[in-house]
C-alpha cells in the first residue's frame, strides 16, 4: 500500500480515523476530508504523521456537489491520480419514519448514499486498474432498527448503488464493495438516547462475545483495498461478530 | 487586531460578523433576513434542528474559522443521560458509591425519586430541598462546563431545566433547554470575540 494515494472520506473521527491510521501504518499518502469537527482533523492528521505517512485535509461538505468537485480538484492538484476512496462519511437523523421530514431524508439521502454516487465517479476519473472503492453500510439497510430508517433506507441505496458501480467499472479493473459493519462503539453512541444500554445489550447478543471496534472494520477496508482482493467486486461483507446470524 | 483562529487577518468587525452570520443562517435554515434578530433563538424561533447545528457550524468554521461548540454542548448535556455527573454529586454528598448498573434504573426517574432509592436502599437521611437543590448543582456544573467552552451562560434558563431534573432526568426538553443558548446574538458574540473583531 506504500505510495498508493487514498480518500478516506469522514475519516478523522470515529471508523473513518481508524481507517485513515490502517493506511498510514502501510504509509499510504493520505488525503482525509471532514465536515464539521477541524479539531479532530488535525488530530487525526498528527496522528497519521507520527505513523510516518503524509496526510492532507480536505473540508467539505458531501452533501454539496460543488464541494464534492472542489475536493476531488484537490486530489488531483495534490497527486493526479487516487488509487483508494473509503467512503466512510454519514449522518443521520434518529426518529421514527412517521415523524422523518423532507428535510432529514434529503440531508440523510445525500450525505451517505448520493455522496457515493458522486465521490465516485470524481474517484473513478483519477483511478486506473487496481482502483479500489469501499463504502461503509450497516445491518440497518436489510433489517429494521427503532428510529433507524432515514440511515437504514440511505444505507439501502448505498449499498445497491455498489452493485451498480462495481458492474461498470469492473472492466476498467476497479472494484467497488461495501462493508455492513455491526454497532461499533465509538462517539456517535454518545449522541444516542440509552445509547450505553443499546450497546451492552449488542454485545451480549454477539456471538463472538465483545462489540467491533473501529479497528476491525479498518481492516477489512484495508483488505478491500488490497491486490488479493481485487475478484471481490459488488459484495457487501458483513463485518459483525456473527450478530446478524442469530434469529 | 481581527484575526481568525488561524492567526489570519481578516479584518473583521462586530459589524461585518453580524452581516456575515445573517447570511449564513439564512442560507442554512431558509429564513428571511427579518427574522434574524439579536434575540432569536436558532431553535425557537428560526427552527434550527440538529441536523441544522452541523450545517450553521460549518459554514461558520469556513467563513471564520471558528469552531461552534454545539456539538460539546449537546455531548455534556446528553452526559446527563448516562448519570456520571448526578453519581459524582451524589458521591459527595453523602459518601455513597453507585456502581453503574443500579444508576441505570435512574434513566426515568426524577431526583426526587433518586433520593427516595437512596434513602430505602442505603439508609441515608434526606433532609427536605435536598432535591432542588441537587438539581441546582447539576445545572450548575453544566453551566460552567459550558462556560469554559466560550459561551454565555446567562442564556440558560437554570430554574427550568432545574424543573424538568426533578420530574425526569432524561427529559428531551432539557437539550432543548441548553439549545436556548444559541441565540443569534449569543452566536455573534461568540464569533466577534473569537476572532477579536473591532467594534
Amino acid at each position: 500500500m506504500e505510495g498508493r494515494v487514498t480518500l478516506v472520506t469522514g475519516g478523522s473521527r470515529g471508523i473513518g480515523r481508524a481507517v485513515s491510521l490502517r493506511f498510514a501504518r502501510a504509509k499510504s499518502s493520505l488525503l482525509i476530508n471532514f465536515f464539521q469537527n477541524r479539531t479532530a482533523a488535525e488530530e487525526t492528521a498528527a496522528e497519521v504523521a507520527s505513523l510516518g505517512a503524509q496526510a492532507h485535509l480536505l473540508q467539505a461538505d458531501l452533501k454539496d456537489e460543488e464541494q464534492i468537485r472542489k475536493m476531488f480538484q484537490e486530489v488531483r492538484r495534490l497527486y493526479g491520480r487516487l488509487d483508494v476512496l473509503a467512503h466512510s462519511a454519514a449522518s443521520g437523523v434518529l426518529r421514527p419514519i412517521g415523524e422523518l421530514t423532507a428535510k432529514h431524508w434529503d440531508w440523510v439521502m445525500n450525505t451517505n448514499a448520493r455522496s457515493l454516487l458522486l465521490c465516485a465517479r470524481e474517484a473513478a476519473s483519477l483511478m486506473t486498474e487496481g482502483g479500489r472503492i469501499i463504502s461503509l453500510s450497516s445491518i440497518g439497510a436489510s433489517r429494521v432498527v427503532p428510529q433507524y430508517g432515514a440511515i437504514g433506507i440511505s444505507k439501502a441505496a448505498l449499498e445497491n448503488l455498489t452493485r451498480y458501480l462495481a458492474v461498470e467499472l469492473a472492466p476498467r479493473g476497479i472494484t467497488v464493495n461495501a462493508i455492513s459493519a455491526g454497532a461499533v462503539a465509538t462517539e456517535v453512541w454518545k449522541l444516542v438516547p440509552d445509547g450505553q444500554e443499546i450497546l451492552e445489550k449488542v454485545r451480549k447478543r454477539t456471538p463472538c462475545g465483545r462489540l467491533l471496534t473501529p479497528e476491525d472494520v479498518a481492516e477489512t477496508v484495508f483488505f478491500l483495498a488490497s491486490p488479493e482482493a481485487r475478484m471481490i467486486q459488488g459484495q457487501v461483507i458483513v463485518v459483525d461478530g456473527g450478530y446478524s446470524l442469530l434469529a | 487586531m481581527s484575526q481568525g483562529t488561524d492567526g489570519v487577518d481578516r479584518g473583521w468587525t462586530k459589524e461585518r460578523v453580524e452581516k456575515a452570520l445573517k447570511e449564513i443562517l439564512m442560507e442554512a435554515l431558509g429564513v428571511e433576513e427579518g427574522r434574524i434578530v439579536p434575540h432569536a433563538s436558532l431553535v425557537h424561533d428560526l427552527g434550527a434542528e440538529s441536523i441544522d447545528f452541523l450545517d450553521v457550524g460549518f459554514r461558520i468554521q469556513q467563513t471564520f474559522g471558528v469552531e461552534l461548540p454545539a456539538r460539546a454542548i449537546q455531548e455534556k448535556t446528553l452526559s446527563w443521560r448516562n448519570l456520571s455527573a448526578l453519581g459524582r454529586i451524589l458521591a459527595e454528598r453523602y459518601g455513597t458509591q453507585i456502581a453503574a448498573e443500579e444508576m441505570r434504573q435512574f434513566h426515568t426517574m426524577g431526583i426526587p425519586q433518586v433520593l427516595r432509592w437512596l434513602s430505602e436502599k442505603r439508609g441515608i437521611t434526606v433532609q427536605d430541598g435536598e432535591a432542588e437543590k441537587i438539581a441546582g448543582e447539576l445545572v450548575d456544573r453544566l453551566g460552567r462546563e459550558v462556560e469554559a467552552l466560550g459561551f454565555n451562560i446567562s442564556l440558560i434558563d437554570r430554574e427550568g431545566i432545574v424543573r424538568l431534573l426533578l420530574q425526569n432526568l432524561n427529559s428531551p426538553k432539557i437539550m432543548e433547554g441548553m439549545l436556548r443558548l444559541f441565540s443569534v446574538g449569543a452566536v455573534a458574540d461568540f464569533i466577534t470575540a473569537r476572532v477579536g473583531a473591532t467594534q
